[in-house]
């Protein structure tokens, strides 16, 4: 992913997770995780995200 | 402010002259008629008067102060600006002064996440960025304008009053000595945030607040880092906040720290809580040995602008126009490019060679940049200082990630400030001759190495320049413009590094404008469409009509 990519998708979650209150935004974060899981589609790379992310 | 028992102006390392309110013989003709009046003697003020002198136009500035700007305030100059202060004749001073530098680290936890660097190379005339105090920007600014008889500068003169009247405005200005009334057919507000003109002339600055006020504090110490702009996130000397710190001449460092909400701006400005927050800083990034401080202050971060730059015969440039973030390097850079921005059109239309139309394009061009100075700053405001939780979740996985995860540590790039281009600007003109690829219709030309040790910048003219590839194109027009002064063409060799960095063919031409925003191009350029092209961004058809 690019620079430009990334930085739209830090905004777009950035300004998405702000419509929910911060009680609901994990949820919204766990849902948005489950939906990008599905499109990845290869469980060995989502097995590593979620790792990596618990780590760091 | 500074230490208990030090005036504002008693520094560590700089002597403030004191200048006295205009006496004696010059008196009687301090109410002669000027071209150009200009509030405020700093860095924006001084800019204008001496790029309006390069193009030999007169000018009187007025300040209520005796003195420079207190403090070092503004200490990043940017490239662009540097060409700037080269078109005005005073570059020397800043290039022996000032430290350049090229390279960003930030760190989260004390550990680095992201080491950045700005583009550098050996055909770039200047470093991407320098350091160096306000107060020196003001005093070599200032050893240029003494030494230049179309500059008339009256300090101890504050500007208590400002009318209209036909074909120009009327200062009323007070000093020591009495009040004057001065006439001037345009008047330039560079008096700053608090601008006294833009209160007289009834302008307000709209915009928005954001989150987070941050402490400003110089200190001198010998401290064994070069001079890379170091970003503090979440340290452990201001757990969830952010520092900041520049290496200066002198041995002086900025170090710039967000105050929590809990803490109180009084508060915060006191001598004992400034000293025990930098010495934390300095704990921080282990520095042990003894320092002094020298000067410190407290801004927040705004985004603020007037509707128009313009009000009849008032321009208004620099912070009395707008109130930018500082992140990024953007306010003092921002108010040097309005002043270079404003400073040749004006020219230009006194000395007859354009259109008074050319004025109504310095607001559009400079409030377009500064808008997209709005849009950067803010990005970097909101990782600094994240406003919502939306925003502070995203900053925190983030900075979190990039511990582990380069990738994330691109998040935090400050996206330091570069040249606005104008492309929709009535002073340019586009064509359906265009090139593909090379600098954009309306972009800051691209500086290139052409020989040993000279620039393209330094063969530009003073006034406008064509730019070709062919030696019978060039000769055509220079006889196409033989009649306009001012215009300079010069032929670079083709094929040739600089002929591809511009994407140009043999009869490629662009017309660069006087503050090296490429104005029009042309693939396959007629000198007649260049002439109209030329005389259609200065205007000329309306001084004809």
């Amino acid at each position: 992913m690019n620079a430009y990519d990334l930085e739209e998708t830090y905004e777009l979650l950035a300004k998405h997770i702000d419509k929910f209150d911060e009680a609901k935004a994990p949820v919204y974060l766990a849902k948005v995780a489950l939906l990008m899981a599905t499109e990845i589609d290869d469980m060995d790379l989502v097995r590593r995200c979620i790792q990596a992310a618990a780590e760091a | 402010m500074r230490p208990n028992g030090r005036s504002e102006t008693d520094s560590l390392y700089f002597s403030y002259p004191y200048f006295d309110a205009p006496t004696g013989d010059k008196r009687p003709t301090l109410n002669h008629p000027t071209p150009v009046a200009i509030v405020g003697a700093g860095p924006i003020g001084m800019t204008a008067a001496l790029a309006l002198a390069s193009e030999g136009i007169r000018s009187v500035i007025l300040d209520k102060k005796s003195t420079f700007n207190d403090g070092s305030r503004a200490i990043c100059i940017a490239r662009s600006s540097f060409y700037i202060l080269q078109n005005i004749g005073a570059i020397d001073a800043f290039l022996e002064k000032s430290l350049g530098w090229t390279t960003g680290r930030t760190f989260y936890q004390g550990k680095l996440i992201l080491e950045f660097h700005m583009q550098d190379g050996p055909d770039e005339k200047y470093r991407p960025m320098y350091n160096l105090q306000q107060q020196y920007i003001e005093q070599f600014l200032w050893d240029a304008v003494v030494k230049n008889p179309l500059i008339d500068a009256r300090w101890q003169s504050e500007v208590v009053g400002i009318e209209n009247i036909d074909g120009g405005a009327r200062l009323s200005v007070l000093d020591s000595e009495g009040s004057y009334l001065l006439a001037a057919d345009y008047v330039l507000a560079c008096d700053g945030a608090r601008s006294a003109i833009r209160t007289l002339r009834s302008q307000r600055l709209e915009g928005e607040n954001l989150e987070g006020r941050y402490v400003i504090a110089d200190v001198q110490m010998n401290h064994d880092y070069p001079t890379i702009r170091r970003a503090l996130f979440d340290p452990a000397c201001r757990p969830k906040g952010t520092v900041l710190i520049h290496k200066q001449p002198d041995n002086i460092w900025r170090i710039d720290y967000q105050l929590r909400d809990d803490e109180t701006t009084e508060e915060a400005l006191q001598e004992k809580t400034v000293r025990l927050s930098v010495a934390s800083v300095l704990k921080d990034i282990e520095h042990s040995s003894p320092w002094e401080l020298e000067w410190w202050s407290v801004y927040s971060a705004n985004t603020l602008a007037l509707e128009n730059y313009r009000d009849g015969p008032v321009f208004f440039v620099g912070d009395s126009a707008h109130i930018v973030p500082i992140f990024g390097v953007r306010g003092l850079n921002n108010g040097l490019a309005d002043a270079a921005n404003i400073a040749w059109k004006l020219s230009w239309v006194l000395n007859g060679k354009a259109g008074k139309a050319l004025l109504d394009s310095y607001s559009p061009e400079r409030r377009g940049a500064t808008f997209d100075v709005f849009e950067n700053a803010s990005k970097s405001a909101r990782f600094m200082t994240p406003n919502t939780h939306g925003w502070r979740i995203m900053r925190d996985a983030a900075l979190s990630l990039a511990l582990t995860h380069p990738f994330a540590g691109k998040l935090a790039n400050p996206r330091q400030m570069t040249p606005y281009s104008y492309s929709d600007s009535p002073a340019v003109v586009h064509s359906d001759d265009e090139i593909s690829g090379g600098p954009a219709i309306g972009a800051v030309v691209a500086d290139i190495k052409v020989d040993r040790g000279v620039y393209l910048s330094d063969q530009l003219t003073q006034g406008f320049t064509i730019l070709c590839f062919d030696e019978k194109l060039a000769e055509r027009l220079k006889d196409a413009f033989a009649l306009e002064s001012d215009v300079g063409v010069i032929k670079a060799p083709y094929p040739s590094t600089i002929a591809k960095r511009y994407s140009a063919g043999r009869s490629t031409a662009y017309l660069v404008r006087p503050d090296w925003h490429i104005a029009g191009r042309w693939l396959n350029a007629k000198p007649e469409t260049v002439l109209a092209g030329y005389r259609a961004v200065t205007f000329q058809e309306e001084q004809t009509s």
